[in-house]
């Protein structure tokens, strides 16, 4: 087994979103905001469906959080 | 009045910072970052369902195939303009799991018939038009667990809201009911500790392009093993074993984890508009803990509005590829390391999800959707789960 091989992607990605967040940051008027009225750009999900697809992944997953991205609240086994 | 409730939603739903995608899912109390006037709510129904077959795969030793049917509901209310409260309840219904085993050992618990049911009652309350605060308390039982915890959250927007910081604490006492994989029960029970802190900031990037960027940090102690699981110790001078699904030669022993694990993740997203009606999104993850248990995630996918404002479909694939813990192993032939594991969820593997989900607004006050995710792993565990849910603004 090779372990540790995901740190030079984890760092890598990493960075990239960092960069990605940072570099391209920009003061936003509110009159240019309409985009994000748009369906489509919601980041908000139903809750229920968020909870249900944490206990799958979490559940499945030895990398997962556990439910409600904490590892915590009960076997989380299947 | 709805419409002015639902854009008020949408736009502190783009503040919440925990709202990320499946594997940077908001905790908790980050899920319900909305206001709404007092008397106002939503009240949500979903129906999940997920199976897996191990195709003779994962864990030789082991039948892996099983069904859970998981209903979970949530109902969000305002108090008052500033006060709000949720409550959530869901279920676990495992129709079929490790048949065969079961059928040999009927008071194993975990993956054998282990039904789950949890509740969520959370506070959240509106400090100012740019701060809020929220709380939760949990409890939730299983057959051979049963865990209260709760937690707080804290979230402050700054720069005309283009940006949002967040800070979220949470904490689990389980106490566990330990009976192993022949079924027994002379151990008693043992408690697990787990103890979160998330970090989240949102950002509006430019006027099509907003994201998330979140780091998570867990400490857990005490009973971290799944107590039911077995690993095989492989003696080929042994008779076949009637108890392994594949009657290999060899004794089962328990299996056994340290008493503590750090684990950590970052999570990520980006989500630009291309054009009115359609977004794209890329989310990345990495995770790793002091078990030397490590992933990363990709996650793209695309946002299409179909039609109409009402409907919309999201299209998405799921990348994973994960290093197994150093403890786990497929095999132990003739050797009974300290700490050993071959639960085929800690092992090696590499995933690729796909997946898609229509959302319909059937009214101004009801939503209805449908969606499902198929994944192929390379251990030969194929996931297959999906949910119909339906809500109502009142």
């Amino acid at each position: 087994m090779n372990h540790g091989c995901c740190g030079g992607w984890s760092a890598r990605v990493a960075l990239a979103l960092l960069a990605l967040a940072t570099s391209a940051c920009q003061t936003v008027e509110f009159y240019e905001k309409e985009a994000f009225s748009d369906p489509v750009m919601r980041l908000d999900e139903d809750p229920t469906l968020t909870h249900l697809r944490q206990k799958v992944y979490y559940s499945r997953e030895g990398a997962t959080g556990g439910i409600g991205d904490s590892a915590g609240g009960g076997c989380g086994c299947y | 009045m709805l419409l002015s409730r639902r854009l008020r939603t949408s736009l502190l739903g783009l503040l919440a910072v925990g709202a990320l995608a499946p594997d940077g899912a908001p905790l908790p109390e980050e899920t319900f970052t909305g206001s709404g006037e007092a008397g106002s709510g939503t009240a949500t129904l979903r129906l999940g369902y997920y199976e897996n077959d191990d195709s003779g795969d994962g864990n030789p030793f082991l039948d892996e195939e099983l069904e859970v049917i998981e209903p979970i509901f949530i109902v969000d209310y305002s108090l008052t303009d500033r006060l709000g409260m949720w409550l959530l309840g869901s279920a676990d219904l495992v129709s079929s799991a490790s048949i065969d085993r079961l059928s040999k050992f009927p008071e194993q618990s975990g993956a054998s018939g282990d039904y789950y049911y949890g509740g969520d009652l959370g506070l959240r309350y509106e400090l100012s038009a740019e701060s809020r605060v929220s709380g939760f308390v949990h409890a939730s039982t299983e057959y051979d667990y049963d865990s209260f915890g709760g937690g707080t959250s804290f979230s402050r927007d700054f720069a005309s809201k283009d940006t949002t910081l967040s800070l979220a604490l949470t904490g689990f006492r389980d106490t566990i009911d330990i009976i192993r994989f022949d079924g027994r029960q002379n151990e008693g029970t043992d408690e697990r500790w787990t103890g979160t802190a998330k970090a989240g900031w949102y950002q509006v990037i430019d006027p099509k392009t907003h994201g998330e960027l979140s780091a998570t940090f867990t400490l857990q102690s005490g009973f971290l093993e799944t107590a039911y699981n077995a690993v095989v110790v492989e003696d080929p001078s042994l008779p076949p074993n009637p108890n392994l699904d594949n009657l290999a030669r060899g004794v089962e022993v328990t299996e056994e984890l340290p008493g503590q694990r750090w684990r950590g993740s970052l999570h990520g997203l980006i989500r630009r508009r291309l054009w009115p009606g359609t977004a794209l999104e890329l989310g990345g993850r990495y995770y790793a803990d002091d078990w030397g248990l490590s992933a990363i995630s990709a996650e793209p996918a695309l946002y299409q509005k179909v039609f109409s404002d009402a409907l919309q479909l999201r299209l998405g694939y799921r990348f994973t590829h994960q290093e197994a813990a150093r403890y786990y192993d497929e095999h132990f032939l003739l050797r009974v390391p300290r700490y050993r594991t071959q639960d085929s969820d800690l092992g090696d593997w590499d995933a690729h999800g796909v997946g898609a989900r229509l959302e319909w607004s059937l009214t101004d006050t009801w939503r209805f959707d449908v969606g499902g995710e198929w994944v192929t792993r390379s251990d030969g565990i194929d996931p297959l789960f999906g949910s119909v849910g339906i809500s109502k603004d009142f």
